[in-house]
């Protein structure tokens, strides 16, 4: 079946781009403990970003009912980035300090959009998108406006929002990750678990209620999940796009629409594709010396499969 | 009907996602590119028969270079960043160096605009037509650049010879410090991405004439995002944090790198004259003298 | 795996039933306890500030067959609606079988009443089959997969609407029709008490709309209920049991439909005079508009 190869292709690929990211560097081939060290912990928040990114992107297309949204709609990107600015400008930069206020930042943007998604009473899935990019809006606004108060912060502000995986770690820093990481798994954990309820969302409001689906609850519980989950993402690694976009579609297109597979799956798919993403970039800079933005190879990767997706599925 | 809002909303939400993420590359000083073919001509001297009299900077480094010539009673405007000496704060502001107030400008009716390529060439062409008369210098690469740099706007100024007189000072001042043995040395600008100082850039050629070998110097960008495991195979040194609350343990404690040189042997520096280094103005000897005597300290 | 269906909850006293002031009514035997069905008493409903049902009081009982029919905007989508709960009345309460609508926790609710709306949209490319299936949703818990039991459901009620050639097919590849008997099928997994349809027949060519209502006939016989919205009255008059008539928020008629179906009361409502007729099998009224 297509989709049990599906299942083999991805954990293949994932497992051998994981080897090949902790083999691979400007060091070389090489089984120095120092240098596995550094690699090790790189890899897990490159496959952690890419799997968490693409997963939000498939719940919230399926919460949403909407092909074209993104992780970022809800504005917990443009949160964290104001999290990330003010703590550059106020100067707490430490380990703890920066994913700290971009969680925080993306948190009150969550916050943001909730109330204002709730204002005219029931909140709608239309509410929760027009909140979400006005709250988007004003984040990205508010950080150009930080971004020209904190002066020669400003290139370090930019670089980050981009998004980048050649992230340095301390000891701390590795801890407060892997402390994020294990409290998202559980995040995640519990958006799979409403798989059905996801399914049976695609159809009417009323059909679905019907059913004994809890509208109102699934998209507050979706929603804060998912931001919450971004939140985390961006705080270590920036705001990388088009994975969140992108993966589900993929999966979508070869594991079918029940949520019960398109979710772990783009989970696997998204950190396939961005650990490849960041193995391509190593190489280009270690053959060219020139550094791109994550972001760049990733929409370079995921644009030609999304047209072909889209193609093969209006013919 | 609800089809066409949904494609509108789907749109909205597309180009929103964009907008929060993909944005200009910084033009901020400073990062110059290498290569830049720009049409204004570098270092343009100031054609006209008599000296310009009302000046405007949108550089903070040539407004440091015009109080160190003395004719800073000519400056009638500068940018929110020009932030030295300290008596330039009362001077009229006219905005930040990339998107000067065009109402200010015109108030203050000045003669010449000063700008720096490639940083505001685009900026420059909008000036020039609007009509404003603009004196556009290039981004100095090296440490000759800066001091030519100099000259030049002495000359635009028309005080070349006082200019002389700086530049030669300056040369002195640098001379007078005892290069050391050469050390290689890297140097971040920024923690989280890693950011360093490349070829490109006017530091590389700086630090070298202190014997302080910038380890990226083979790199043409001024200031790349770098692999962290590119320093671990680099091997530097010495390293030399130049960014506001620089903290030398947390770059101690990164996981990978305590087999590098500089870590350890404990030769990473956090205090050092950031805001003399980073400007490619007088100043900038200055902070080799004391980065020298920092670093030659400790060894 | 056993599953929970605690369907026959402890039954308190009969309620009083409501009393029916509405004129020209034709009379039936009231009955004096309504077993378990829907009691609404004195409900109010409004929205965007206009007052839709002011005081309504009916009792459907349990296993009827109950046609609501009237002219448009007299709020038949809007009666099924509070009675499934999608909306919440303004004033007044719904009890269904001795229980407070609001008192149900949903999955309880979606255990008992299966609701099927006048359109169906799928965003989603699902089978036939995955369709039908989320209707066995409220009787699983979250993390719980769909059993072999839960298929077997599937498919059996797929069998009974002749459809099961379609059902691995994508739910938007068939045709309406086709997709109007998925949205049937997956309401009789849901093993509910009543089916509430709102004008499930109109865009259904004859073949399928004659297959939906022998459908629900069936299911009628077996014990469930029906509360079918309808916009024909002859194929309302033809099986159901009762019928209501709604106009502008009031329940105008309430009776049986060989009663109703009569020129001058549906002239009274709808504001044209039909010939009155018979359908040539069964006998039962029907009537014909007039033009020539």
């Amino acid at each position: 079946m297509r989709s049990n190869l599906g299942w083999i292709v991805l954990v293949v690929l994932l497992a051998g781009l994981s080897l090949l990211a902790l083999a691979f560097g400007p060091a070389g081939l090489t089984l120095d403990s120092q240098i596995l060290a550094s690699r090790a912990p790189r890899l897990l928040l490159t496959i952690f970003a890419g799997g968490i990114l693409a997963l939000v992107g498939a719940a919230l297309q399926g919460l949403l009912q909407n092909p074209l949204v993104d992780p970022y709609i809800i504005g917990s990107s443009s949160g964290a980035g104001v999290g990330v600015a003010l703590s550059l400008l106020l100067g707490w930069t430490s380990v703890i300090g920066r994913p700290l206020f971009a969680f925080a930042g993306a948190a009150g943007a969550l916050f943001l959009v909730y109330t204002l998604a709730r204002m005219r009473g029931r909140m709608s899935r239309l509410s929760l998108i027009l909140a979400g990019v006005a709250v988007s809006f004003v984040g990205s606004s508010l950080v150009m406006v930080l971004m020209v108060l904190s002066r020669e912060q400003l290139a370090q502000i930019i670089y980050f929002l981009m998004g980048s995986t050649k992230v340095v770690f301390t000891p701390t820093k590795l801890w407060v990750f892997a402390g994020s990481a294990v409290v998202s798994l559980g995040a995640a954990g519990w958006l799979l678990s409403r798989w059905r309820s996801l399914d049976i969302l695609s159809t009417n409001i009323e059909a679905a209620e019907s059913l004994g689906v809890d509208t109102q609850k699934l998209t507050t519980e979706v929603f804060v999940l998912s931001a919450l989950l971004v939140g985390v993402v961006v705080a270590f690694a920036g705001a990388i796009s088009f994975i969140g976009l992108v993966v589900p579609h993929i999966v979508r297109f070869i594991f079918g629409p029940r949520h019960l597979k398109v979710l772990p799956a783009s989970f696997l798919a998204g950190a396939v594709l961005l650990v490849a993403s960041d193995l391509c970039l190593r190489g280009f800079a270690m053959a060219t010396g020139v550094d791109l933005p994550l972001s760049v190879v990733t929409t370079l990767f995921g644009v030609p499969v999304f047209l072909y997706i889209m193609r093969r599925r209006l013919a | 009907m609800k089809n066409t809002a949904r494609l509108f909303l789907c749109a909205l939400a597309l180009s929103a996602s964009f907008c929060s993420r993909t944005r200009n590359t910084p033009r901020n000083t400073p990062r110059n590119t290498p290569s830049n073919t720009s049409r204004n001509t570098s270092n343009t001297p100031y054609k006209s028969n008599k000296e310009p009299q009302r000046v405007i900077s949108l550089v903070p480094s040539l407004t440091e270079i015009t109080y160190a010539l003395g004719v800073e009673d000519r400056l009638v405007g500068v940018t929110t960043y020009c932030d030295y000496p300290p008596e330039v704060k009362e001077k009229k502001k006219v905005g930040d160096f990339l998107s000067p107030d065009p109402e200010r400008l015109r108030l203050l009716k000045p003669d010449l605009i000063l700008l720096a390529t490639p940083t505001q060439a685009q900026l420059a062409q909008d000036l020039k037509a609007a009509g404003f008369r603009v004196a556009v210098f290039n981004d100095p690469r090296n440490l000759a650049g800066v001091f030519a740099q100099i000259q030049s706007l002495a000359d635009t100024l028309g005080t070349s010879d006082r200019g002389k007189e700086l530049v030669d000072s300056l040369k002195l001042e640098l001379q007078g410090i005892e290069k050391g043995k050469e050390l290689s040395t890297y140097i971040e600008i920024s923690e989280e991405p890693l950011i360093s100082v490349g070829g490109g850039s006017y530091l590389t050629d700086a630090f070298e004439h202190i014997g302080l070998v910038n380890i990226f110097s083979d790199l043409s960008q001024g200031y790349p995002v770098i692999d962290p495991e590119e320093v671990v195979v680099r091997s530097p040194e010495i390293i030399l944090l130049l960014y506001p609350n620089a903290d030398r343990r947390n770059v101690q404690k990164r996981i990978g790198w305590s087999r590098i040189p500089a870590i350890s042997r404990n030769a990473v520096f956090d205090s050092l004259p950031v805001d003399e280094l980073m400007r490619p103005g007088p100043r900038l000897i200055r902070g080799l003298q004391i980065t020298d005597s920092i670093v030659r300290h400790a060894f | 795996m056993t599953r929970n269906t605690p369907r026959n909850t402890p039954r308190n006293t009969p309620r009083n039933t409501p009393s029916r002031n509405t004129p020209s009514r034709n009379t039936r035997n009231t009955p004096t306890n309504t077993k378990s069905g829907f009691v609404v008493k004195e409900l109010c409903f409004s929205y965007a500030k206009k007052t839709l049902f002011e005081r309504l009081t009916v009792s459907i009982e349990r296993g009827e067959f109950c046609s609501v029919v009237g002219p448009n905007g007299a709020g038949k989508s809007t009666f099924v609606k509070l009675l499934a709960r999608l909306l919440e009345p303004s004033a007044g309460e719904i009890i269904f079988r001795d229980r407070p609508l609001s008192f149900y926790r949903r999955k309880e609710l979606a255990q008992r009443i299966a609701y099927v709306p006048q359109e169906s949209y799928f965003a989603l490319d699902f089978t036939v089959i995955e369709t039908v299936l989320q209707g066995r949703h409220p009787y699983l818990k979250p993390l719980e997969r769909y059993h072999s039991s839960d298929y077997e459901m599937a498919r059996s009620a797929l069998d009974r609407l002749q459809i099961s050639k379609l059902a691995e097919k994508g739910i938007n590849n068939i045709s309406s029709g086709e997709r109007q008997l998925a949205v049937i099928a997956r309401s009789i997994v849901q093993e509910p008490s009543v089916i509430l349809l709102d004008e499930p027949l109109n865009h259904l060519d004859l073949f399928h709309q004659q297959q939906v209502l022998t459908m629900l006939l069936e299911l009628n016989r077996e014990g469930v209920g029906v509360v079918l919205v309808a916009h024909d009255l002859n194929q309302a008059a033809l099986v159901s049991q009762r019928m209501l008539v709604f106009s502008e928020g009031k329940l105008v008629e309430d009776g049986r439909p060989e009663a109703l179906l009569r020129a001058d009361i549906v002239q009274r409502h709808w504001g044209v005079k039909p010939l009155e007729g018979r359908h040539p099998e069964s006998g039962k009224p029907q009537i014909f508009l007039p033009i020539s």
